[in-house]
């Protein structure tokens, strides 16, 4: 009896974790490529050579960060993948939302405080809270992306960076 | 160098596989991989245990013999226990192949149970022997327990759930986080739970053919079905051949029912239990348990 | 206090180095904070309390940084670089350090 009741409960936060899970994920990623496309002309560069940059008239750091965590459901389906082995697709959408968020965030706080691009741009991926096989504990990935901000004098010469 | 905005290109990083088909593959893979492990290890688990010898089924019996080891033995139980070897030995006569003597003993417990123990013992619970009305009963629940021991049930579940034990550490499920396990430990109750009530009903088959060949009127044997019903839960009803460890009362009685037209039509007799004989052989114990 | 990843700062001089700067700030969780995010990770997504924890650390070990910058009498950290990671079940430690210069 105790065992069904168990199984039950375990059955119902499967589906509520697969539904709300996939709703959730479905709408997140409708915003990120709103606001990917809405930010496709603020450049981000992964290089530090800024050397012939010309008409400088501000630096400074600008990050994002989020925490991200996955549904119980794609949990569940990690584990069982884990005993088999392979490709574990259900956290790889964890981590590109994830990503991808940080850098909109990073672009966004950029943005906010006057910057016109981005160098130098590091992406840091950390699991929190998941040491160990604590089942209670809550797994999570938290992601930061980092860079330097860029305030030109004039903004016109951001096509032609050189 | 000129900084080009292109269109962003989308999903490179993710599978596109739809979880829940994986959830399929997956869950069937696993399910079907420890079913066939399972298959195959009982088949061995079986062959293994009847190259067993007596010798050593005598010495894991003894191991287990400790739970039961009553130090304390009253009169009263001493003489019910001598009644009981009795009827255990006339049963045992006509076996044709008998690897050791047969032994019964009693346990004082609040549970109406029997086992039977490798080595040839059998244990019979307190309170089974207070709900027992005639001799047949009583000789049909010794005879099934003396049937467990014919077919070497009692080592072919210890070797399988060994077996089991093994593999699910072998594939690391212990070190797993929690559902996986729960999964694997559900699937392994239930096939293990199966696979006893078969084995109950073969153990129902040998007694009853026991008490066939020593009484003339087995039909009171039947009667300890309805003790038994009287006993099992009322939960257990409504969620019938789930949760119980042998079959319902009623399935047992209609196979055996069926099988008693067929053979003879002896007529509904019982033969009286020994009078008072199992009043009060726990009656200290009882006492001391309580305190 | 300018802050950059940067080797330097396109245009200026660094003219004085002081070496190796750092910031760290350890967070456990929150008890509040910490239940919610428990109830969230049955559907998943974002853990908004957990990401403004963890931002508030970094700021806390930011500023730490800068305190440790500001007292060598730099006016400038170069080539700044974060690093978080979980030290215990429920805590994890946010840590900052970069290069402490001067500016001509």
């Amino acid at each position: 009896m105790d065992a069904l009741i168990n199984l039950g409960i375990f059955v119902a936060l499967l589906c509520v974790g697969y539904l709300a899970g996939t709703l959730a994920e479905r709408n997140h990623y409708r915003r990120i490529r709103r606001r990917e496309r809405a930010s496709r002309n603020f450049p981000v560069f992964t290089d530090n050579d800024t050397k012939n940059l010309s008409g400088m008239q501000e630096a400074f750091l600008a990050s994002g960060s989020i925490v991200v965590s996955v549904d119980y459901f794609k949990r569940f389906l990690a584990n069982l993948r884990n005993l088999v082995g392979g490709r574990l697709s259900s956290y790889e959408s964890l981590l590109d939302r994830g990503r991808r968020e940080a850098m909109l965030r990073m672009k966004e706080d950029a943005r906010r405080r006057g910057g016109h691009f981005i160098v130098n741009a590091r992406l840091e991926t950390s699991a929190i809270g998941n040491m160990q096989n604590n089942k209670n504990k809550v797994t999570c990935v938290e992601v930061l992306a980092y860079g330097t901000a860029i305030r030109l004098t004039n903004p016109e010469l951001l096509a032609g960076k050189s | 160098m000129k900084f080009k905005s292109r269109e962003i290109t989308d999903g490179v990083n993710v599978t596109p596989t739809h979880p829940l088909k994986e959830l399929c593959i997956l869950v069937g893979g696993i399910v079907g991989t420890l079913v066939a492990i399972f298959f195959v290890l009982g088949w061995i688990a079986g062959w293994l245990v009847a190259k067993i010898p007596a010798k050593y089924e005598e010495k894991l019996g003894r191991l287990y013999a400790y739970a039961f080891a009553d130090s304390t033995h009253s009169k009263e139980l001493d003489a019910a226990e001598a009644y009981l070897q009795d009827i255990v030995d006339r049963l045992a006569a006509d076996l044709p192949e008998k690897r050791f003597p047969y032994r019964v003993s009693i346990h004082c417990s609040q549970q109406a149970n029997a086992f039977a123990i490798p080595g040839g013992q059998i244990v019979i619970l307190s309170e089974l022997l207070k709900q027992v009305q005639s001799e047949q009963e009583l000789a049909m629940v010794l005879g099934h327990e003396i049937g467990h021991h014919v077919n070497r049930d009692h080592l072919r579940g210890l070797g399988r759930s060994l077996a089991i034990m093994t593999v699910m550490m072998a594939i690391g499920v212990s070190e797993q986080s929690g559902m996986a396990q729960k999964v694997a430990n559900y699937t392994g109750n239930l096939l293990l739970l199966r696979y006893s009530r078969s084995a109950e009903m073969a153990a129902d088959n040998v007694g009853f053919q026991l008490v066939q060949y020593h009484y003339a009127k087995p039909h009171g044997a039947l009667d300890l079905f309805k003790t038994f019903e009287k006993l099992v839960p009322k939960s257990a009803t409504k969620f019938p051949a789930w949760g119980l460890t042998h079959p319902h009362p009623q399935a047992r009685f209609q196979r055996l029912r069926e099988r008693l037209t067929k053979s003879s039509a002896s007529q509904h007799e019982r033969k009286p239990l020994a009078a008072g004989i199992f009043a009060n052989i726990c009656e200290s114990k009882a006492d001391s348990d309580n305190k | 206090m300018l802050l950059t990843n940067l080797e330097s700062i396109p245009n200026r001089r660094v003219v004085e180095h002081y070496g190796l700067v750092t910031g760290s700030s350890i967070r456990a969780k929150h008890v509040g904070r910490d239940f919610m995010a428990g109830l969230k990770n049955i559907v998943g997504g974002e853990l908004r309390g957990y990401t403004e924890l963890i931002n508030e650390s970094r700021q806390q070990a930011i500023e730490r940084m800068t305190q440790q910058a500001e007292s060598l009498g730099a006016n400038a950290i170069i080539n700044v670089r974060f690093s978080t990671s979980a030290i215990m079940a429920g805590a994890a430690e946010l840590f900052a350090y970069g290069t402490a210069v001067k500016l001509g």
